[in-house]
């Protein structure tokens, strides 16, 4: 073992933990680590880091300091989080986890204890090294900028975790969410602002024309409209009237204007400069049904439902109208309210758009993180130090 | 459309290719054969770099939301991240793995053309798309770059891991940018800088894999030959965040899966 890479030791016995912890969770399924709300979420996150701080600080040059500074006891750490987080990224939330997983300890992979002994090390490992190398050390700045950053990150994430308040709530046109919504972990919230839902709008691209050749499916490359030409697999397809909102009556497309009308189109199909069909193509919607067009080679033509374009919702906010659009949140007193989704089986008939209210106070704490690791990565990305060039 | 663009990509192939011959060429005789290389090796950029412009201003929307696309986007950001490197870095080293790299993506394009259309979802129209997505595919790129000369000094009984690390740690902080704008992007679009969406969390697992190498860096590099591997070994993970996501059956609820067409 002489040349065993210096700092293993430390990254050893915390796989041992790991392991330790790994096999706990195991023996109890249901076991579920969450943080607790504020103020304790902040003191359960600072309390180790600060401690780590101190630690490497005032005794930088102690054994146990080294061993909880180690490169490899961060390399341990990281491995730790990638080995009890990964299911989320095969079976995330949303995806039943199959039963092998639960017994496993992985079941709920974000509230074990591997993974928050993972974690925990991290931040720990993150702190007694930065403090370490505010006192001896070289590339003292570029070092601190970058793990300091994580370090500020990490710990806003994870106490702004317990602190967070999520609440999704449902609003008709007209509709208002009343006094209070119901959080995620089922508290009564009191949004900080008086919503009124006016009118939910949703625009959408105009259809496309997609090929059904006994089961595979090609999608054509133009926006359908008046007089459109399309070319696909040998066909070349032309419109030769177009209804842009229509319903199906006795198996013709009729115009009728409603919102969530499909539009219709009279095509003709040529192959090898010959026609070979013509007819109106109309998607299925909740007007009515699809209409296709057989092709005498046994593939069908149709027309695929427009594809939404962009959505929002007219709100008035304490009276005030306002627009939420994904991407652009209404933002007041610290909350921010998004527009998620609305009735997708409707489409633009939907008169109810989904919202989620979010309050997060540890959110300057991860930007501030993320924005030292920005400038430290940009700093390391121009210069890079590589560990193997230090003396 | 598509087949106009199967055409260019069939054109920069060429080039390329051209350039890669010329540039096995210029390692025994300097001279033209590096001239040679690097006019062709423009040449293609520049037909790419034309391809990617027409299709942006044509489709109304940045080219970057199916598969192929991103195809384009990384061959064309492998050769200029290879020849921009090189040129820092002082190496002729990089020339043949980026134009195998850049050429590779674009055959994959021509053997599976796909459909261009003009639709993007809402949810990516937002002024963060670009830079997230670009600095994505530049930090694949890059990583790309190191595992394909890890790969290669592997194979010719090579033990030099300079150049790789190298690569890396350009590669590292381009991939910690890009997670660090997408969680900025996250945040303002639907109140959650990191929702563990499968993506997400393949993003965070390529993420460890290669800060898990530059902290080994200083004991790899008195093991060579496994560092060589483990850099190799480590784009598998890019390649199952980037593609491999696509088939798993998480991919229902992810945000983030690139269309087919
Ligand atoms: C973008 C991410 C990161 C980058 C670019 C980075 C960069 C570096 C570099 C270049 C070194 C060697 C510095 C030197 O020896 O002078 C280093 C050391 C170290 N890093 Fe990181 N790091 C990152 C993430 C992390 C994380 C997530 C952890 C904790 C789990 C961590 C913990 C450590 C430790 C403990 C050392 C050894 C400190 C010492 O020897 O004094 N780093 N890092």
């Amino acid at each position: 073992m002489s040349d065993a890479p210096r700092g293993l030791k430390p990254a050893v016995l915390f796989a041992a933990i790991f392991l330790g912890a790994w096999v706990v969770q195991m023996l109890r399924p249901d076991l579920a680590l969450h943080l607790p709300d504020s103020p304790w979420n902040w003191l359960g996150t600072v309390l180790p880091v600060g401690c780590g701080l101190a630690l490497g600080l005032l005794r930088p040059e102690a054994a146990v300091t080294r061993a909880l500074a180690s490169g490899w006891l961060a390399i341990a750490c990281l491995l730790g989080v990638a080995a009890s987080c990964w299911p989320i990224a095969v079976f995330p939330v949303g995806v039943a986890a199959p039963g092998w997983l639960h017994r496993i300890g992985l079941g709920d992979p974000l509230s074990s204890l591997p993974f928050v002994a993972a974690l925990a090390g991290v931040a720990v490992n993150l702190a007694v090294s930065l403090a370490r190398r505010l006192r001896c050390g070289p590339d003292r700045l570029r070092f601190s900028v970058v793990h300091a950053g994580l370090l500020i990150a990490v710990i806003g994430g994870a106490a702004g975790h317990g602190g967070l308040i999520r609440a999704r709530f449902i609003l008709e046109e007209g509709g208002s969410p009343g006094d209070a919504v119901v959080a995620e972990d089922g508290r009564r919230i009191r949004l900080p602002v008086a919503l009124v839902l006016d009118d939910f709008v949703l625009e959408r691209f105009p259809p496309m024309l997609l090929l059904d050749d006994g089961g595979r499916l090609s999608r054509g490359e133009t926006l359908l409209g008046p007089d459109a030409t399309d070319s696909m697999q040998g066909l070349d397809i032309a419109v030769r009237s177009w209804l842009p909102a229509a319903a199906v009556v006795g198996g013709r497309p009729v115009p009728f204007r409603e919102p969530g009308a499909n539009p219709a189109a009279d095509v003709v199909v040529h192959a090898d400069g010959r026609e070979i069909a013509a007819g109106w193509l109309h998607p299925a919607g909740p007007l009515g049904i699809e209409l296709a067009l057989p092709l005498a080679d046994g593939r069908t033509l149709h027309m695929e439902s427009p594809r939404p374009q962009r959505f929002l919702a007219q709100v008035r906010a304490d009276g005030r109208p306002v627009e939420v659009t994904v991407n652009r949140p209404l933002r007041v007193d610290g909350w921010a309210i998004y527009l998620l989704s609305y009735d997708e089986k409707l489409g633009p008939a939907s008169r109810t758009a989904v919202f989620e209210a979010v309050e997060d106070r540890a959110l300057p704490a991860v930007y501030l993180g993320i924005g030292l690791l920005l400038i430290g990565v940009l700093a390391h990305l121009w210069r890079p130090v590589t560990a193997g060039s230090r003396p | 459309m598509s087949g106009v663009v199967w055409w260019v990509e069939l054109l920069v192939v060429a080039c390329w290719s051209l350039a890669a011959i010329c540039a096995s060429l210029a390692a025994a005789r300097a001279g033209a054969w590096h001239t040679a290389c690097r006019a062709a090796t423009a040449l293609g950029l520049c037909l790419l770099g034309g391809l990617l412009l027409w299709l942006w201003l044509h489709l109304g929307r940045p080219p970057l939301r199916t598969l192929g696309e991103t195809r384009l986007w990384y061959a064309m950001l492998s050769v200029t991240a290879g020849g921009i490197l090189a040129w820092r870095l002082g190496t002729t080293a990089l020339r043949l793995p980026m134009l195998i790299l850049g050429t590779l993506f674009l055959c994959l394009n021509l053997a599976m053309p796909q459909t261009l259309d003009k639709t993007l979802m809402p949810a990516l129209q937002s002024p963060w798309f670009v830079p997230h997505v670009v600095d994505y595919l530049l930090s694949y790129a890059v990583l790309g770059l190191s595992a394909a000369v890890a790969l290669w000094r592997l194979l010719r009984r090579g033990t030099d891991v300079e150049l790789p690390f190298r690569l890396i740690h350009a590669g590292l902080p381009l991939l910690t940018i890009g997670l660090c704008l997408g969680a900025i992007w996250a945040k303002e679009a639907w109140g959650h800088y990191w929702a563990w969406d499968p993506k997400e969390t393949w993003a965070l697992l390529t993420w460890i894999t290669y800060v898990c190498v530059i902290h080994a860096e200083r004991d790899l590099r008195s093991r060579p030959r496994l560092a060589l591997g483990v850099i190799a070994g480590s784009f598998l993970v890019v390649l199952m965040c980037w593609f491999l996501v696509n088939h798993l059956p998480s991919t229902a609820v992810s945000v983030h899966t690139y269309t087919k067409g």
